[in-house]
């Protein structure tokens, strides 16, 4: 067994559970399951797994934050299959690709998204496991897929195998220390692969996941308080939402121990705000694409805070991936390309997508990911990100290809162009698409919202009689933001 | 400031984003919810409420005030500023 395996996230799970069986694993609101109670859940959703699924299948969960969303992840990972998330506020033609794109054999939803599944899932949906026969542990290659925007039209899966989880755990549950006293924040949808660093994280330090409630994002000081969180993780974003309710006060989180940070860039002007209102906690910016497993850099923001301004670095690979910035000779800015323990081998069903961004270099068997991102790697190796290569943008930490959005709206405007933009209102990202024809717009978000997650519809849709242009014929973006200023 | 001119207030600040929607802002009931809707999502809805503060001239305990039932419906907000709930 290679070293990294005794990471598996299943085994981890398994670990805390024959070590810490009687502590908390889990609580969603006012309901706590102890470590056994959970694998006893996970073992018998396996069971069912193994009856209704062929061996080393791909199953569905609905993301709905229930138990049977956290046990089915378990109860499939220990009957060596690999999960698929649905989220519950995308829509079903959303989950209707992701559903076909990964073949999934089943589906596991709590009672009432089986309702929400409808007719939509012609496979074996659980949703109540008592009484099923449990399963024995049995080994598996892949572990989940994610899917995250395509700038082609749809999105793109992104199969993760165990053995990429494992490295990455190995990293956080060696290098950062967590104690079965920990309670962890539980803030990032089960679609958005950084959950895979709450859950087995947690688990795997024998500490608690706590779920926060609906509309947890506008109580996020009472969330923290009522369950005694120790361990944070979430976009900066959560931070900045923090600041403008006026909860960002010094002092204000002091039984904060880690907090960890992902997803869309940090500026130190947060860093800083989030050190004083959590002045006990450690401070770790992680950065990874998901097809580098959750984060593949960390930089200890505590340790380069004093003189620091702008944005807070990426920092160095973790483990033992590899990182390098491809860009002309002898230059230390360019685009950083991943190798390593953690880093996928493709798209699913995407032969063009894969060879575009994941290449062999002459002379190297590792598999290097292209990520787009821009960066400088300063005198001490540490990376700085200065922005992409191509259209992709954050949007509260969704990453979305504004391409995406033109492709589903294009078979609704027969006569003209599409093109969506990202702009900055009141400091946070949001997307604006411009078309160059007059039309009613009103129905166009009606289409949108049928197909496309909540964060990538655009906050505004403005049709203009054609497209400003620059001197050299290319559409002008700055006076279309200035449309979009006025409008 | 009365219910009426309040509403119409929070209306005309919702207004494109109404639009955006297919909704008619003049229609929304009180229990229609800013956020479950996706009319706003949680920034969205914390610029609202501070936008009104500016309006009213004062603060309100933010975190509190989301705190109870229904606090991100039409008549939550409403409330929140006329009744002090």
């Amino acid at each position: 067994m290679a070293k990294s395996d005794n990471f598996d996230p299943y085994e981890v799970f398994r670990r805390s559970v024959e070590r810490y069986g009687d502590l908390p694993a889990l609580r969603i609101g006012d309901r706590t399951w102890t470590y056994a109670e959970l694998d006893a859940h996970a073992a018998s959703i396996a069971g069912w797994c193994d009856r209704n699924a062929p061996s080393g299948s791909r199953i569905a969960v609905h993301g709905r934050k229930e138990l049977a969303a956290y046990a089915g992840i378990l109860g499939i990972l220990r009957s060596g299959r690999s999960y698929v998330p649905l989220h519950p506020d995308h829509p079903r033609a959303r989950w209707q690709v992701v559903l076909e794109s990964s073949g999934a054999a089943a589906c596991v939803a709590d009672p009432s998204s089986t309702r929400a599944l409808g007719d939509l899932v012609d496979r074996p949906v659980l949703s109540n496991w008592d009484g099923e026969r449990p399963a024995d542990v049995r080994q598996g290659s892949e572990a989940y897929v994610m899917f995250t925007s395509g700038s082609t039209g749809g999105p793109k899966g992104v199969p993760i195998s165990r053995s990429n989880v494992s490295a990455y755990l190995e990293h956080m549950l060696t290098h950062h220390r967590f104690t079965t006293g920990d309670r962890f924040t539980q803030l990032f949808a089960l679609t958005f692969d950084l959950s895979v660093h709450d859950l087995f994280v947690c688990w795997g330090s024998g500490g608690c996941l706590c779920v926060p409630g609906e509309d947890s994002a506008l109580r996020i000081s009472s969330y923290i308080a009522s369950n005694g969180i120790t361990v944070w993780f979430s976009v900066p974003s959560a931070v900045a939402l923090l600041r403008r309710m006026r909860a960002l006060v010094p002092g204000a989180f002091p039984g904060l121990k880690h907090s960890f940070f992902c997803g869309e860039a940090l500026s130190w002007d947060l860093a800083h705000a989030w050190s004083e209102a959590a002045p006990n906690s450690a401070i770790t910016n992680l950065y990874g694409p998901t097809e580098a497993t959750i984060a593949i850099t960390s930089f200890d923001v505590r340790a380069a805070m004093a003189h620091a301004s702008g944005t807070v670095p990426l920092g160095g690979p973790i483990g033992t991936n590899e990182v390098q910035v491809s860009g002309d000779e002898g230059s230390s800015e360019g685009e950083l390309w991943l190798a390593g323990p953690q880093v996928a081998q493709g798209y699913l069903g995407a032969a063009e997508a894969t060879s575009r961004a994941f290449i062999h270099l002459p002379g190297d068997d590792a598999v290097w990911y292209r990520t787009g991102d821009r960066v400088r790697k300063d005198g001490e190796g540490i990376l700085h990100f200065l922005g992409r290569l191509d259209d992709q943008v954050k949007v509260l930490g969704h990453r979305v290809e504004p391409a995406e959005v033109d492709f589903a709206l294009a078979p609704l405007v027969p006569n003209g162009t599409v093109l969506t933009l990202a702009t900055t209102l009141n400091g946070t990202t949001r997307l604006v698409t411009f078309i160059d024809t007059m039309m009613d717009t009103a129905p166009l978000v009606a289409r949108l919202q049928e197909v496309l997650p909540p964060y990538m519809i655009p906050e505004r849709i403005i049709a203009v009689d054609g497209f400003p242009t620059t001197g050299h014929g290319k559409v002008d973006r700055n006076a279309l933001f200035k449309i979009a200023d006025n409008g | 400031m009365d219910r009426t001119e309040l509403r119409a207030l929070v209306q005309e600040k919702l207004g494109s984003r109404s639009r955006r929607l297919g909704l008619d802002g003049t229609a929304l009931k009180d229990d229609f919810d800013l956020v479950r809707s996706g009319l706003l999502d949680s920034l969205g809805f914390v610029d609202l409420i501070t936008d009104l503060e500016g309006a009213f001239g004062r603060q309100v305990e933010l975190e509190k005030a989301f705190d109870r039932a229904g606090a991100t419906t039409l008549g939550g907000v409403l409330d929140l500023f006329l009744n002090g709930r």
